[in-house]
């Protein structure tokens, strides 16, 4: 198709078009400019060159808080993966009983994040929680998990896996429901039975939804602030300190502009890598599909 | 000879008071090729995921080789089926797919090499085992989903309208090589399709089925000479059999303009007489009516004729003289008319 003017496209790209520069390329390029300004917001910005990066990246802080980030979403996205599918395959079956399952499960997914993580707070709580009271129960200290630097991270962590796992459990029952029956009756014929049916119809279906998922939710976990603002503050010990956190730390309680822009452009570049990587994932597979 | 696939009373409700399957008995002799075949949703294909065990039936019993199928599951009763849209998985090869059913049962990987081979080089797949199915056309397809049945030598193949996802100029090819192959393997084979020329063509014996039941069991030849109702009739056979509604007056039997001498017996008050579209002549004498259709097909023209206010189908040999609005006379042989109940089942009465 030709259009019948060049500037057709452009035109008909331009409300997207002055959405992505408003919102998106031009903050990013405005980040990219400040973060080689000191700015308190108060006095007038000052150019110091690359200090700012030299400064995150000095004492490795720049690398805790990416290793931070990276373990959270690794365990967001492996633990929603799996209970997601785990889930869906348990509660796939007609009746009320499995109908009122689906909906509770993904229930927890509707439920803003800040609910969600007040109500985990009170749950976790070392003294009169229930989690917390039954970990202590099992033995363990009596005090909260998200006071202890090295359970605090997986504990929020479990927060988003509670959180997301309906939606995971959601849009793999679609990908279930996809599946045509007769593959799973031509594979009981074959000789089949349901691991063998599981691993050689069923996952290989799953696949691009598995992948869908995958990618949401790593997004998803690539943003998590709420969990972290309202549990633990990026503590204890700075063990919960993800990268959007630290931007907002930079910017509303340590003034300082010109730092969280610095992180803000290593976010974005990293963002940019992740996609980048992805995208040929995506290619490779849909080329071997061909 | 021992009944190789047997189905006795067969009865099979998916939801109350609707029954897919109604107390089916039929009987598949070892090597026979039974097509069953009906209008959609006659039931057919249940009565073959039964066979298959993919449905246990409610009533009645299923055996295969003299032995009862009851919560038999589908892969210990050694059948092999065949499915409309083939079932094959998506991200294997051919020769994964072909090569499945042996891997599943364990065949040491040798052995399976071997039967991978031997099913291609009978489908000539050869050269298309290392594509998977989105590379392969429809025809290609059909034949790995063959492979796949045949390649552990089942003691009963099961096809659910095989050809049906097929273009017309291939599916009579590939009818032609998959009677042939039935045969040359001397397998037992129940055959599903709602097609009226592959059960003629295909079939050792036809069944034909409607809401549920099994109307008529018989060679493809009984069925279409005698068949049991005035739907066995109409189903089988193109253009569809003429059924006029006649009556009984005197010694004869009185079907619109048409009159045939009464047969001795007893008869029904209302009758419908059956007449093959190649048992009505056009020409010198008869009923008067004028051409309404006219479809040439090269040997044989089809002319639908209106007499009085019904319509007559006729076949004529070659292409036909005769144009739309035509007057032309039509007479139908009495000899070979086939007299079915109007009432009830309609069932054939002579």
């Amino acid at each position: 198709m030709t259009p019948r003017a060049r500037w057709h496209p452009w035109a008909m790209l331009a409300p997207t078009l002055a959405l992505l520069v408003t919102f998106f390329v031009l903050p990013i390029g405005v980040a990219a400019y400040q973060s080689f300004f000191s700015w308190d917001l108060l006095t007038p910005p000052r150019f110091v060159g690359a200090a700012n990066y030299r400064a995150l990246a000095a004492h490795g802080h720049l690398f805790h808080i990416a290793l931070h980030t990276a373990v959270y979403s690794g365990l967001v996205v492996t633990g929603t993966m799996s209970a997601g599918l785990a889930l869906a395959l348990l509660v796939d079956r007609p009746g009320r009983v499995f109908a009122l399952a689906r909906t509770s499960i993904f229930s927890a997914y509707v439920v803003s994040w800040v609910a969600v993580a007040l109500l985990w707070m009170w749950m976790l709580d070392g003294n009169g929680g229930i989690v917390g009271g039954a970990l202590r129960a099992l033995g363990a200290p009596p005090t909260s998990l998200l006071g202890d630097p090295r359970w605090a991270l997986p504990a929020l962590a479990a927060v988003g896996v509670w959180k997301l796992t309906g939606y995971a459990m959601v849009v793999f029952l679609a990908g279930l429901r996809s599946l045509p029956r007769a593959l799973l009756e031509a594979a009981a014929l074959d000789g089949a039975g349901p691991w063998a049916r599981f691993r050689h119809v069923t996952m290989p279906h799953l696949g691009p939804t598995a992948a869908f998922v995958a990618t949401t939710t790593l997004v998803t976990s690539f943003q998590a602030f709420d969990v972290v603002r309202i549990m633990t503050q990026g503590g204890p010990a700075r063990a919960t300190e993800l990268f959007v956190y630290a931007i907002y730390e930079q910017i509303f309680l340590n003034l300082s502009v010109g730092k969280a822009s610095a992180l803000a452009v290593v976010f974005f570049l990293l963002l940019l890598a992740l996609a980048g990587l992805q995208l040929r994932v995506w290619r490779a597979r849909a080329g071997e599909a061909r | 000879m021992a009944a190789e696939v047997e189905l006795d009373g067969v009865t099979k409700r998916f939801a109350p008071g609707q029954a897919a399957l109604d107390g089916v008995t039929l009987q598949v002799e070892r090597g026979e090729l039974v097509v069953v075949v009906g209008p959609s949703g006659c039931g057919k294909s249940t009565a073959l995921r039964v066979v298959a065990g993919l449905e246990e039936p409610d009533s009645g019993a299923v055996a295969i080789a003299g032995r009862a199928m009851r919560g038999v599951p589908p892969q210990d009763r050694d059948v092999a089926m065949v499915f409309q849209g083939y079932a094959l998985y998506p991200q294997m090869t051919a020769r994964q797919i072909i090569e499945f059913p042996l891997k599943m049962r364990g065949v040491p990987r040798g052995e399976r090499e071997r039967a991978v081979e031997e099913a291609a080089a009978t489908l000539r797949l050869e050269r298309l085992l290392d594509r998977r199915p989105g590379e392969l056309s429809g025809g290609e397809r059909q034949r790995v989903a063959m492979g796949r049945a045949i390649v552990r030598k089942p003691r009963v193949f099961l096809f659910d309208e095989p050809l049906s996802n097929l273009d017309a100029s291939l599916r009579s090819d590939i009818r032609l090589e998959l009677g042939e192959l039935v045969r040359r393997l001397g397998a037992t084979a129940l055959y599903v399709t709602h097609d009226h020329v592959e059960a003629m063509t295909l079939a050792d014996r036809i069944a034909v089925m409607r809401a549920g039941r099994l109307l008529q069991l018989g060679t493809p030849r009984e069925i279409y000479e005698r068949p049991a109702t005035s739907f066995v009739g109409a189903f089988l056979g193109s253009p569809r059999m003429n059924l006029i509604a006649a009556r009984v007056t005197g010694d004869a039997i009185v079907a619109g303009p048409f009159r045939l001498p009464r047969p001795v017996g007893k008869l029904p008050e209302r009758l419908d007489v059956g007449v093959r579209p190649e048992d009505v002549h056009l020409g010198g004498s008869g009923a008067p009516g004028y051409v309404v259709a006219v479809e040439p097909l090269g040997a044989e023209t089809h002319v639908v004729v209106r007499v009085g206010d019904r319509d007559v189908r006729a076949r004529a040999r070659g292409f036909d003289a005769h144009r739309r609005g035509d007057e032309v006379k039509v007479a139908i042989d009495a000899s070979r008319a086939l007299l079915f109940d109007a009432e009830g089942a309609g069932e054939r009465v002579s």
